[in-house]
């Protein structure tokens, strides 16, 4: 019994914590439909503020947590709410989740600009004055007051929770908010200040949780930042809705976890699977979800970016290579190294165009196919197209494998059930010694056609330019083909496609089979380049980044992956010339896609809008010195609208979507409601 | 990457200049002062010139370069630590007695002629300028450590020590009248950054020394490639050790342990020693030294009883500690970062479960680990095969906090940092007694015979060339708030155990 009691009491204690950063969470996403990803990242940053008022300025402990939670989070949540996160929610689940994941980058940056790196540390708070804290024994457990303190404080969050929801005004209208704010703005609501009020409690929630636990996980950048991943869990067993279950999905989560590692023997196989409980939560939650519902009566769709025709798109790669060419042949081989990753980059993104894109479907796991590429690769020992190709199908397969389970999920719940298999891959494959060895690389070699091997870096740099032209072209003929129509209607309208019988689950397997495919592709690039690969090059949450970039840039176009790829390959080297510098860095690009993701096409479509713009001028004048020939048929300027759309179809190419009650498109951001 | 950071390094010398001109950076003192008073009260003299007072040494280049300690003439009279000639190192006082009271080992004087007796300047007739990194005035060095990434500036003890030594070394000395400019690089804890900048490093310096990186089988091959001459601190990845061109001053092989380590703890406390828990982080090169380790320990008699791996990522240690309740561990181990070793003897504090030793290699014998640690770390044992970090007898250690203080007051000296500063002495001895004939397959001929080397007393002796594990290490612990040493001599010398893991 003692035994059971020791592994308890921690389990109960990090359950409680899961609950607390749970319930913030489903606090706003019931309200607002917003998956705050950048929850823990909130929670890190009201925690240095604590460390700040409470150590650094000497402020009373009390008064410390007193301003944090009370003031500073509820006003930062406010904020957030009035200006980030209003009518997120409506917009497309890659939408929100890419702003939110732009919070998440910026408040890393915005802490390290903040409070450079140097050690800090948090007492508990009722430590003694040498930093230690009370403790008091349950038969031969030793309970600590910072444990009692935080399960006390989940079980004093569930019941004013309860309250507020079920016993007040406001609370009622919260809940009216999320079944309906535009009935519940007829009736005299205010949806907006409720959606307020909710994020300003979230982030106060977020802030408890980061206090709470920031003496026992320490004060940095990542650590608690990426801790809150675990509470996505309980907050699936609470499907997202419900503050019970979420607390019984939190503690349950800590307890199983607890338990596993006491009585899972260490020998055992099964040792393996202890540190994976919270990813294997997530995923097995996410896959006991009942079957979603496909929202009728409302058909959102964006506006693609331009797919040139084939000539043209012919031309334009050969055009990229020659520049390529030219840009490369001066440049040493550190430089190369760096285009080379670029270019890796920008091919994973092209898997994303594919998946995102195209498809509307998210994946925060798209470097972790490009690990199974890389591994496939260097383990088949096979460097050539064969090899290549057979580490790309491998990927493929794993991708399908991964679709598999979901199938029944769509949104944001496919969007974590990936998270969850990255995290997976992570701990149980990549970091394996069967995988990369013990040191945690393997030797990968350079490709060779017929015997001849790619030895210069120039050379492979090139070879890696005329794949991302290769795979760029594939995707953009699959777009203008029928299969690129399927797709956009599918993503458009999943309930006109399951109306006219289209078998959407077994498509969107071979979508994510594909996608994987291309980014299984990159990496296996990537380890010809490097030479040697390790469990390090792929880890999961890099994925987050990546598919930040890739919406900034242009998420449905092939120069938004090309524009995402440099950026993202640049974002270390220029963050690691400063550590302040680079937090700005991260500060401005987070914040930024705040902002710029909203519109999928991204910053390309600027570009693609500056080209328009110039072609029009110069063919003006150009038609101005040329003999007049016959016109053109009227009207043809207008495109005709249409769900699948593109830019060279409306003349200023931004997210149109389509409203059932009217005839015309209009801006996404009036648009429906995300469909799970 | 240059264009993009040069700004900034041009904004820093300038600062940085500013910052001398008014004597903005206070406790900084002049590089020839701080000379001359390292060489017993002697000016230093190089090229027969006195440094003016006042005159800085430590001259940024704009190119993102460091021109550390430019000395006005070369040719002269080369000075001396403590006013004698230059000890090349090897020479130190490392002998020691084991527990047992065998015979004491005495490294230094087994090194080779070229560090025992100090580097007798070879002639410069036949230099070839037409080398990467060297012109007529100057030879670029490049250093190349994790600086920025997860973990900002983990390694940073490194390319502080780097750059003292550099300092310290055109202070007093040439290299056939070519002064040391330092090419600071950032390998970010990423094995791609490390292979950038060693793809730099071979275009644009000589060779690297001091580096330390967390991924650094990166760069292993790009050097290897290109012949670049790498002078780590200390290896970490098997490719790195693999490398031909790398060699580290912390020589370390993952397969090969020091049996002095469990064999002092199993003279001193045997009983602990049968019922031993081994953990370690699981990320990295930690699980195959764990397991390393262990297979060598239980060869030299310990019982490990519970081996486990830690997510990088974990902060419930309770259950770990219970575990060891359980099984009534009386030694615990722990291969991992400090700041993990703290939460896991906190735990351990709060479970109530003290066993009769805690102990970890050389990453808690740091000042932050102490500072942070407070009375969870008091009594806890560590080895280090380096002197005493507050051991200001030993003269070379002296040295190196002093030269520190020049170059990064207030930085606090370290492991890593002790390795980087000897790796760079032993590079640019080498680089001395080459003389005219200096070339990188030279250098690395040169540093492949390298055995026993001690970088002037400054550590055990390391077999650098072969890159075998050192067999001497010495014992110490935390008792009121400070490191002790507690076993007996200045080192414990024993043999090693083939475990044939991470070979």
């Amino acid at each position: 019994m003692d035994k059971f009691l020791a592994y308890l009491i921690p389990g109960i204690f990090t359950g409680a914590a899961y609950a607390i950063a749970a319930s913030g969470l489903v606090l706003t996403y019931t309200t607002t439909r917003v998956f705050n990803i950048a929850h823990g990242a909130f929670g890190m940053v009201m925690a240095f503020l604590f460390w700040d008022f409470s150590q650094r300025q000497g402020l009373p402990v009390w008064l410390s947590l007193a301003l944090v939670l009370f003031v500073v989070a509820p006003l930062i949540g406010f904020l957030i709410q009035r200006f980030v996160a209003r009518g997120l929610g409506d917009s497309p689940v890659s939408v929100s989740l890419v702003v939110t994941v732009g919070l998440f980058v910026g408040l890393i940056g915005a802490a390290t600009a903040i409070w450079p790196p140097e050690p800090r540390f948090v007492p508990p708070l009722l430590a003694d004055e040498t930093g230690n804290d009370k403790s008091f024994g349950i038969g031969e457990t030793v309970v600590t007051a910072q444990q009692v303190i935080t399960v006390l404080a989940s079980i004093a969050v569930a019941i004013a929770l309860y309250m507020l929801l079920t016993r007040t005004r406001i609370g009622t209208a919260m809940r009216a908010s999320v079944d309906n704010p535009d009935l519940l703005k007829l009736y005299g609501g205010k949806p907006d200040t409720v959606a307020a009020l909710s994020w300003a409690i979230g982030i106060s929630l977020a802030a408890l949780a980061g206090i709470l636990l920031v003496p026992v996980v320490g004060l940095g950048y990542y650590e608690l930042t990426l801790l809150v991943i675990n509470a996505y869990a309980a907050a699936m067993v609470g499907r997202l809705k419900s503050l019970p279950l979420t607390f019984v999905g939190a503690m349950g989560l800590g307890i199983v976890d607890s338990m596993a590692l006491g009585y899972i023997p260490t020998e055992s196989v099964l040792a393996d699977v202890r540190p994976v409980v919270p990813p294997l939560f997530l995923f097995a939650a996410l896959v006991l979800l009942p079957q979603a519902q496909l929202r009728i009566g409302q058909v959102k769709g964006i506006v693609s970016a331009p797919v040139p025709t084939v000539p043209r798109m012919a031309v334009t790669g050969v055009v990229f290579l020659v520049a390529l060419f030219v840009v490369i042949s001066p440049m040493p081989e550190a430089r190369l190294l760096l285009v080379g990753t670029a270019a890796t980059y920008a091919m994973v993104m092209l898997s994303l165009v594919l998946l995102t894109g195209y498809g509307g479907h998210v994946s925060l796991a798209q470097l972790t196919f490009a690990g199974v590429g890389a591994l496939a690769y260097a383990k088949l020992d096979s460097p050539n197209l064969y090899g290549l190709f057979l580490s790309a199908l491998i990927a493929v397969g794993v991708g399908a494998l991964v679709a598999l389970p979901v199938l029944r999920l769509t949104g944001l719940y496919l969007a974590l059930s990936t998270l969850a298999f990255g995290v997976l891959m992570d701990k149980v494959v990549f970091q394996n010694e069967r995988a990369f060895g013990f040191g945690g690389a393997l030797e990968a070699n350079r490709m060779s056609f017929f015997g001849n091997t790619v030895e210069t870096t120039q050379s492979y740099v090139m070879l890696m330019g005329v794949f991302f032209v290769l795979v760029a072209m594939g995707i953009l003929i699959l777009r203008r083909g029928v299969l690129g129509r399927l797709l956009v209607a599918m993503r458009d309208s999943p309930a006109a496609c399951g109306t006219l019988g289209l078998d959407l689950r077994w498509a969107r397997v071979a979508l994510f089979g594909l996608s994987a495919g291309v980014a299984g592709l990159a990496g296996a690039l990537f380890a010809g380049l490097r030479g040697t690969i390790g469990a390090a090059d792929f880890q999961y949450f890099n994925s987050l980044p990546l598919l930040l970039l890739a919406v900034v840039f242009g998420i449905t176009s092939v120069t938004g992956a090309t524009l995402g790829g440099i950026g993202l390959m640049l974002l270390p080297v220029l963050s690691g010339s400063n550590p302040v510098a680079g937090g700005i860095v991260f500060l401005i690009i987070g914040f930024g896609a705040v902002f710029a993701g909203r519109d999928p096409n991204g910053l390309a479509n600027l570009l693609f809008r500056l080209g328009r713009m110039l072609r029009a001028r110069v063919l003006a004048r150009v038609d101005l010195n040329l003999p007049q020939l016959p016109t053109r048929r009227p009207g043809a300027g207008a495109a005709p609208a249409h769900l699948s759309g593109t830019a060279d179809d409306v003349p200023d190419g931004s997210a149109y979507t389509y409203d059932d009650t009217r005839d015309d498109i209009v801006p996404v951001a009036a648009g429906s409601k995300e469909s799970r | 990457m240059t264009k993009l950071s040069s700004p900034r390094r041009r904004a820093a010398a300038v600062a940085l200049a500013a910052c001398l001109a008014l004597a903005g950076c206070g406790s900084q003192l002049d590089p020839a002062d701080l000379a001359s008073t390292s060489n017993g009260g002697q000016p230093v003299v190089a090229g027969g010139e006195v440094l003016a007072p006042g005159e800085s040494a430590l001259d940024l280049g704009a190119d993102g370069s460091a021109d550390l300690g430019a000395v006005p003439e070369a040719g002269g009279e080369v000075p001396s630590i403590g006013g004698g000639p230059v000890d090349a190192g090897g020479s130190a006082d490392a002998g020691g007695e084991d527990p047992d009271g065998g015979a004491a080992t005495d490294p230094g004087t087994s090194a080779p002629e070229s560090q025992g007796g100090g580097p007798s300047a070879a002639s410069c007739d036949g230099f070839d300028n037409d080398q990467p990194g060297v012109t007529p005035t100057t030879i670029t060095v490049a250093n190349i450590a994790d600086i920025s990434g997860p973990v900002p500036g983990i390694f940073e003890s490194a390319r502080q020590a780097t750059k003292a030594y550099i300092t310290y070394f055109n202070a007093t000395q040439k290299v056939c009248g070519r002064s040391i400019k330092l090419l600071e690089l950032d390998s970010r804890a990423d094995a791609g950054a490390d292979q950038q900048a060693y793809a730099r490093a071979c275009v644009e310096t000589f060779a690297a020394v001091g580096s330390m990186s967390a991924f650094d089988s990166g760069g292993a091959a790009t050097a290897e490639k290109c012949g670049l001459p790498d002078v780590r601190s200390t290896s970490v990845n098997p490719e790195r050790s693999k490398c031909k061109t790398c060699f580290s001053a912390q020589s370390l092989t993952p397969g090969l342990v020091p049996d002095a380590l469990p064999d002092y703890f199993s003279s001193v406390n045997k009983q602990a020693t049968q019922n031993v828990a081994l953990l370690y982080v699981n990320a990295g090169a930690a699980p195959v030294n764990a397991a390393s380790f262990k297979k060598a320990w239980e060869t030299r008699g310990w019982k490990v009883n519970y081996f486990q791996g830690i997510d990088v990522a974990e902060f419930n240690f309770a259950p770990y500690v219970q575990q060891m309740k359980d099984r009534g561990t009386e030694l615990v181990y722990y291969v991992g970062p400090y700041q993990n070793t703290i939460k896991i003897q906190q735990a351990m504090k709060q479970q109530g479960f003290k066993p009769d030793i805690y102990l970890q290699d050389s990453t808690i014998y740091d000042a932050r680990y102490v500072e942070q640690a407070g009375d969870v770390g008091e009594g806890s044992y560590a080895y280090s095969s380096t002197a005493l970090f507050d051991d200001m007898s030993n003269p070379e250690m002296k040295l190196y906090r002093t030269w520190l203080e020049q170059v990064s007051p207030g930085a606090d000296p370290n492991f890593f940092g002790a390795y980087a500063w000897s790796s760079a002495r032993l590079f640019l001895e080498t680089a001395v007694g080459l003389g005219g004939d200096l070339t990188r397959p030279a250098m690395v001929a040169r540093l492949a015979k390298v055995e026993d080397w001690t970088g002037n007393g400054l550590h055990g002796p390391q077999t650098v060339g072969p890159k075998a594990t050192g067999k001497c290490l010495k014992i110490i612990q935390l008792t009121g708030g400070s490191w002790k040493q507690v076993s007996k001599g200045t080192y414990l010398c024993g043999d090693l155990v083939s475990t044939g893991l991470g070979d």
